[in-house]
């Protein structure tokens, strides 16, 4: 059904994205200790839609005619934190397939980690980067929170610039529990207040793992030449800053883009973050699962 | 003004450059060379912004709706009025068809549009007396190469000759051959009313033959004016105030009738151009007359005169008191009515002369030039029609065609 990227980018339900993508893909993150639901029973809850039929308890329902769903005890410590840079220059589209742009594809693997992350019985939340401002969904666990972060994900529209250092410090509260943090950005900020935070989160031992997207045509520079090209981000109180594509530019393009990226890698390998950089127009789960191996090829 | 269009209200045009407006407005703006985001635009380098000066209109369609809207607007407000009118002859009420026609062949306007004299029906007006002044008045009507004909038999001389920008040909029509030497001797009669007056006071009260004569030489078209008269007088009297008109009769040509009524003062008031009041008693209250003739006895006994408004005039040693009351002008005399036919010349003159509006004096046959390039436009000019019209369905249009274009 969805072989290629462009009609998987059209597909408007996120978790059936998900479930396409996960398909053939193993479980797990991590080593989690959780050996499935209901080892250790806690509590009954009201059954919710989005639980799994088989955790219902069958007899109770005999019994009181109401679902109730088995809880059991988790001893996940791991958070899941998602990180979402929804930024103007986010909305970067692929040159190529129509459709798909860098927060779709960025969305996607996020969802696509909740989704694993909720399969171990993780907690995981979101914190999406849009506009200045930072919007921020607590870490809990269970389908509902994992619907409440695919809604949160779906919202987000890309727009304005990353908001400044002191607003993403305030939010760093949340990383007391050791956790995950996948951040899914495009990198051209690089020494920006997000690369701070990540590396701040790195300092307080969390496992970072960062996921810059680029478009194949920013790879190969081929983008049309002639057509005046503004910047998304840049101010709009200064004037748009044109820019030029020619001939002779296309080098000196490549060459930068290339250093910058350069940079990215060479801090994120000072700091031990783990990076992987993606093309949007290449196969999600591929990317997917290079993102979720990269802990294991890192020395512990 | 241009090719002939007039406007009353010619500085209106002075408004033209509000069109300039709407061309302003349909301009297309000075817009910057299209920016295409770029997520990586950071990594090229800057261009300097680049700006495309075009001079290219949007909506041409609306653009001229509009201007032909603010256009039409300007000449409604200017009163523009289209010339319409061509080649013209104006024919006289009175003026024989043959002779007409025959004039109407000679000047090569057998195609063009007859029309009656201006002013020609009114009742009590001589025919083709306002002409000219109306063909001034009217004359943008015309269109700049249409020829102007009028056949009358008379028209009246103005205080000065208007500047037209036609050349109008007046042609006056002769008197009819049967009528002519007949109407000619009516003429030397009516020139030296003397001579009829000694030959009615001759003969008496027998002057019909003569008022007879004076008629039968009057043109067959002329409907003589009759002129109304009350009669209250002595019987012994009666006779010769009878004379008296029927000599006034015959000294106007014919052309005015005297219809004399005969009353004794009890009557319902008589409807009468002049009232003879011959007898020394105050006459009824409510009779009117634009002029009484009275003796000066009676005077007095008129309600409403005072003795110190009395003006007392000798003409061509006629006497008379003349007085304004609210029931008309009262004429007192102690010659009533005139015993000799000097005395009634002298009555009939300073009637004539005091009582009647001057005779318009008769324009000879000509061909007026046209002094001047442009027909004058009057300020009471009201703009065409059709341009009303024209200006409701412009802007009906405008709003449609904007409606849809914001759609």
């Amino acid at each position: 059904m969805l072989q290629t990227p462009a009609l998987l980018a059209h597909a408007g339900k996120l978790d059936l994205v998900i479930r396409h993508v996960l398909a053939g893909l193993g479980h797990g993150i991590h080593a989690g200790r959780e050996r499935g639901a209901g080892v250790e029973f806690s509590e009954y809850r009201a059954y919710a839609p989005g639980d799994e039929w088989r955790r219902v308890d069958w007899k109770l329902l005999a019994r009181a005619d109401r679902y109730y769903v088995r809880e059991a005890e988790r001893d996940s410590h791991v958070a899941v934190w998602l990180w979402l840079d929804a930024t103007a220059s986010m909305a970067e589209p692929s040159r190529e397939v129509a459709g798909l742009d860098k927060l779709w594809f960025a969305r996607t693997m996020l969802a696509c980690v909740a989704a694993i992350a909720q399969r171990q019985g993780d907690a995981f939340g979101l914190v999406v980067c849009a506009d200045g401002r930072t919007e921020f969904t607590p870490a809990s666990r269970g389908p509902r929170q994992l619907q409440r972060v695919l809604a949160a994900l779906k919202a987000a529209q890309p727009a304005g610039q990353l908001p400044d250092a002191d607003v993403l410090k305030k939010c760093l509260h949340f990383a007391r529990a050791p956790s995950v943090v996948f951040a899914a950005t495009d990198a051209l900020d690089w020494p920006s207040p997000l690369s701070e935070a990540l590396v701040r989160l790195r300092h307080m031992r969390h496992d970072v793992r960062l996921l810059s997207l680029r478009t194949r045509a920013e790879v190969n520079a081929n983008f049309k030449s002639g057509v005046a090209y503004m910047d998304p981000e840049s101010d709009p109180s200064g004037g748009e800053r044109l820019h030029r594509l020619q001939g002779a530019d296309r080098d000196a393009y490549r060459a930068a883009l290339g250093a910058h990226f350069d940079t990215v890698t060479g801090d994120c390998r000072r700091h031990d973050i783990a990076c992987l950089s993606a093309v949007i127009e290449d196969p999600l789960q591929e990317a997917l699962r290079g993102w979720l191996n990269i802990v294991t090829r890192r020395p512990a | 003004m241009i090719g002939g269009i007039s406007a009353a209200h010619p500085l209106w045009w002075l408004a033209l450059p509000v069109l300039l407006l709407p061309v302003w407005w349909h301009r297309q703006k000075r817009r910057r060379t299209r920016a295409e985001p770029l997520a990586t635009a950071r990594f090229l380098p800057s261009a300097p912004p680049r700006h495309m000066r075009i001079w290219r209109w949007d909506d041409v369609p609306l653009l001229l709706l509009r201007c032909l809207l603010l256009v039409a607007l300007i000449a409604w407000l200017a009163a523009v009025a289209l010339p319409w009118r061509g080649d013209t002859v104006f024919v006289g009420r009175d003026v024989p068809a043959a002779w007409a026609e025959q004039q109407v062949a000679q000047a090569g306007m057998a195609g063009a549009r007859r029309m009656a004299l201006p002013g020609d029906g009114l009742a009590n007006e001589v025919p083709g007396n306002e002409v000219l002044p109306w063909l001034q008045s009217h004359e943008r009507e015309w269109r700049r190469d249409a020829r102007l004909l009028v056949l009358a038999r008379q028209v009246a001389i103005p205080a000065q000759l208007p500047k037209l920008a036609h050349a109008v040909d007046i042609r006056i029509a002769p008197l009819t051959p049967s009528a002519g030497p007949a109407a000619a001797a009516a003429q030397t009669m009516a020139s030296s009313p003397g001579g009829i007056l000694a030959a009615t006071a001759s003969a008496g009260n027998a002057t019909a033959s003569a008022a007879q004569a004076a008629g039968g030489g009057a043109l067959e078209a002329d409907a003589p004016v009759t002129l109304p008269v009350a009669l209250v007088s002595t019987p012994g009297r009666k006779a010769a105030w009878r004379a008296l008109f029927a000599a006034f009769d015959a000294a106007g040509g014919g052309a005015m009738r005297h219809v004399v009524t005969e009353l004794d003062g009890t009557e319902a008031p008589p409807r009468a151009s002049l009232i003879v009041w011959d007898r020394a008693a105050p006459p009824p209250p409510d009779w009117q007359a634009p002029l009484w003739w009275l003796p000066p006895a009676a005077l007095p006994l008129v309600a409403g005169v005072e003795p110190s408004a009395v003006q007392a005039l000798r003409v061509d040693g006629l006497d008379l008191q003349v007085a304004d009351s609210p029931r008309g002008r009262l004429w007192a005399s102690d010659a009533w009515p005139p015993k000799e036919a000097d005395s009634a010349r002298t009555l009939y003159e300073t009637w004539r002369a005091l009582h009647f509006a001057p005779e318009a004096w008769p324009l000879a046959a000509q061909v007026i030039p046209p002094r001047r390039t442009s027909p004058l436009a009057m300020p009471d000019t009201r703009p065409d029609a059709w341009l009303a019209y024209a200006l409701l369905a412009l802007f009906i249009l405008e709003r449609l065609v904007t409606h849809v274009r914001r759609r």
